[in-house]
């Protein structure tokens, strides 16, 4: 017998008798739901066959949304597939199969893309509008490659707020309502007091979230009684440092930003990233647990450097190697002798020269490699070790208020919007 | 023997009633109609007829080279001899009369009318899909049984039409979704993710 003819018998069988089954549970299903729906088993029998659609067989509805995603590659078709994912469950769970991760198509489909890691071919293209008199900024993905047009998919914004002590910025999904309570909220941003060095939280937490947490906190991490009234976890995902450069302020500043929730391992290859977020929202227990590790975390880091040393120590006692943080670093810059300024390649994606451009690399692709103290000489001395021509994250403006990012594997847009929204902090020390 | 001839000798062989009924000249040309199958079969002409059985248990007879031409799995059944034309019938149990009858038109018309323009054919296939949704599912799963390729294309284009540039609530309605499958919270998710698309 052929498996062919075997699928066929089943697929008859679903046809016919199961259809009758269907409808038997379904006007079962539905007899006690309301009155409406039962006055309309009254009227028409076919309503019975409510969920057909619902429950196509699986390598149907494989075609029809296969199809459908293959014709809506860009924004602003691809909502459709979106759509389609919220339609009902069966949909959903086939566009989860089908609809693969930035990282392997460099598409942004889900709110989940965002913190995804970015393509592995390519940089994805992005950019920023600033909004000085609100204090926001608004991320876009770029749909044409004109640089100057205002022709984007909306993906994250941000909010500025300047406090005594730090700067803190509050990152969401929502394009007009960037607050922490708002569900959309999904990460922020602080600065110490002078805009040298900054910590990136997530609410969500990291692959490594027991290993970051300080010992003795991991018993009330675990605790699954909490209410879920309480705002979602605060995690340390990132860090970026400024420096000055060995010219003061006439040199481009240096940036290092070690990435805690991603392994250096990420870039081998046959490396990923761990932890990353699945496309149906994590269960309520889960997205709160972190609660108490949040709070006791957040009164314990100030921006000393004491403090900063303990967290990285304890972090890195007890990982492996391989496990290390990915650490990015700005490429510098060459100085053109006849322009007499320093450059940098943005491969046409930057028109304005600015000390907030930057093109980050991979920092530790040598594991013995310690990041180089301040005043080792011109910055065009230092071997770099990893791949030049890899850009991870690139920044740079293009406008008054306009400006481009580029963003690859290993980092999300998430991370990538975050990292750049630490160029704009720029404080007396480092301009 | 030409076609003339042909018509002659089987009016003769024939009792009047039948022979009336069976052959009508249109344009000198034999039209085709249901007990001729009887006579073709005899006569070995190129116009052989199979009868497809649809789970009403109608019967429905149509040109061989028709379902041949557009279904994998007649065309499979007809070369592999396990079809008999004398005795023989396709039984599809998952297919209803209505559903059979529309597929057979679809095949009989995308035969005879291959040559036609594409925009013509177009605009006929758009009519003939002019059905609901129920209709379309049942369209969708004969077309799969039967494995008629172009017809699948088509009502799956059909389908992306009916979701695209729909709110959320609308394609439910569309596809009769009535139960989403979504716990509450989930879908409380679902709206405040996308609140643009309810």
């Amino acid at each position: 017998m052929s498996f062919r003819s075997i699928v066929r018998d089943v697929r008859d069988g679903f046809g016919s008798l199961s259809r009758r089954s269907f409808d038997l549970r379904l006007s079962g299903h539905h007899r006690g739901k309301s009155r409406s729906s039962v006055h309309e088993l009254h009227d028409q029998p076919p309503v019975i066959q409510n969920s057909r659609w619902a429950s196509l067989p699986p390598e149907l509805l494989r075609d029809v949304i296969k199809r459908l995603e293959a014709s809506e590659s860009t924004w602003p078709g691809r909502k459709h597939v979106v759509a389609c994912a919220a339609v009902c469950k069966t949909w959903r769970e086939m566009c989860k199969e089908i609809v693969s991760s930035p990282e392997y198509c460099g598409k942004i489909t889900f709110p989940v893309s965002l913190k995804q890691p970015g393509h592995r071919d390519g940089p994805i293209q992005c950019f920023i509008k600033r909004d000085k008199s609100k204090l926001t900024y608004h991320l876009f993905l770029c749909l044409s490659p004109a640089l100057l047009v205002e022709n984007g998919k909306f993906l994250l914004a941000a909010k500025r707020t300047r406090r005594t002590t730090c700067t803190e910025y509050i990152i969401s999904m929502d394009a007009d309502n960037v607050s922490r309570s708002s569900s959309t909220y999904i990460g922020k941003l602080r600065s110490n007091f002078l805009g040298t060095k900054f910590i990136i939280y997530d609410t969500q937490p990291p692959y490594n979230n027991a290993q970051l947490s300080p010992p003795g906190q991991s018993r009330r991490f675990y605790s699954k009684k909490v209410s879920p009234k309480l705002p979602s976890g605060s995690y340390n995902i990132a860090q970026v440092n400024y420096e000055l450069n060995v010219l003061g302020t006439r040199g481009p500043r240096r940036m290092h930003c070690t990435m805690y929730s991603i392994p250096t391992s990420c870039l081998e290859p046959g490396g990923s990233v761990p932890g990353q977020p699945e496309l149906l929202p994590p269960s309520l227990e889960d997205s709160f647990r972190s609660i108490s590790f949040s709070k006791s975390i957040g009164h314990s880091t100030e921006f000393s450097s004491s403090r900063f040393s303990d967290i990285l120590g304890a972090g890195n006692e007890d990982v492996e190697e391989k496990e290390r943080p990915l650490v990015l670093k700005n490429k510098p810059p060459r100085w053109h002798e006849q322009l007499q300024c320093w450059c940098l390649n943005f491969r046409g994606r930057v028109t304005v020269a600015s000390v907030k451009n930057f093109q980050l690399i991979a920092a530790n692709s040598q594991p013995a490699a310690p990041p180089p103290p301040a005043g080792t000489g011109p910055p065009t001395s230092q071997p770099s070790q990893s791949d030049p021509d890899k850009i991870i994250l690139q920044f740079g403006k293009v406008g008054k208020d306009m400006f481009t990012m580029d963003y690859r594997y290993p980092l999300s847009a998430f991370q990538a919007f975050a990292i750049c929204l630490t160029s704009f902090d720029t404080k007396l020390a480092c301009e | 023997m030409e076609l003339l001839c042909i018509r002659q000798w089987i009016s003769g062989l024939l009792p009047t009633w039948l022979s009336a009924w069976c052959i009508k000249p249109v344009g000198g040309a034999l039209v085709r109609q249901e007990p001729e199958y009887i006579l073709l079969a005899l006569m070995g002409s190129p116009l052989k007829k199979i009868m497809l059985c649809s789970s009403e248990k109608e019967i429905f007879s149509v040109e061989e080279q028709v379902m041949v031409q557009h279904s994998v799995i007649i065309n499979n059944m007809i070369e592999d001899g396990s079809y008999n034309h004398e005795e023989s019938k396709i039984p599809l149990d998952c297919v209803d009369s209505k559903t059979l009858k529309k597929v057979i038109d679809y095949c009989t018309h995308h035969t005879h009318h291959h040559n036609d323009n594409q925009e013509d054919l177009e605009a006929w296939d758009a009519q003939f899909l002019n059905v609901d949704s129920n209709g379309l599912y049942d369209l969708l799963m004969a077309a799969n049984y039967l494995e008629i390729r172009n017809l699948l294309d088509l009502i799956y284009g059909t389908i992306k039409n009916m979701i695209k540039g729909k709110k959320i609530d609308e394609i439910r309605r569309i596809f009769n979704i009535k139960d989403h499958g979504f716990t509450p919270e989930e879908e409380e998710q679902n709206r405040k993710e996308y609140p643009h698309f309810y």
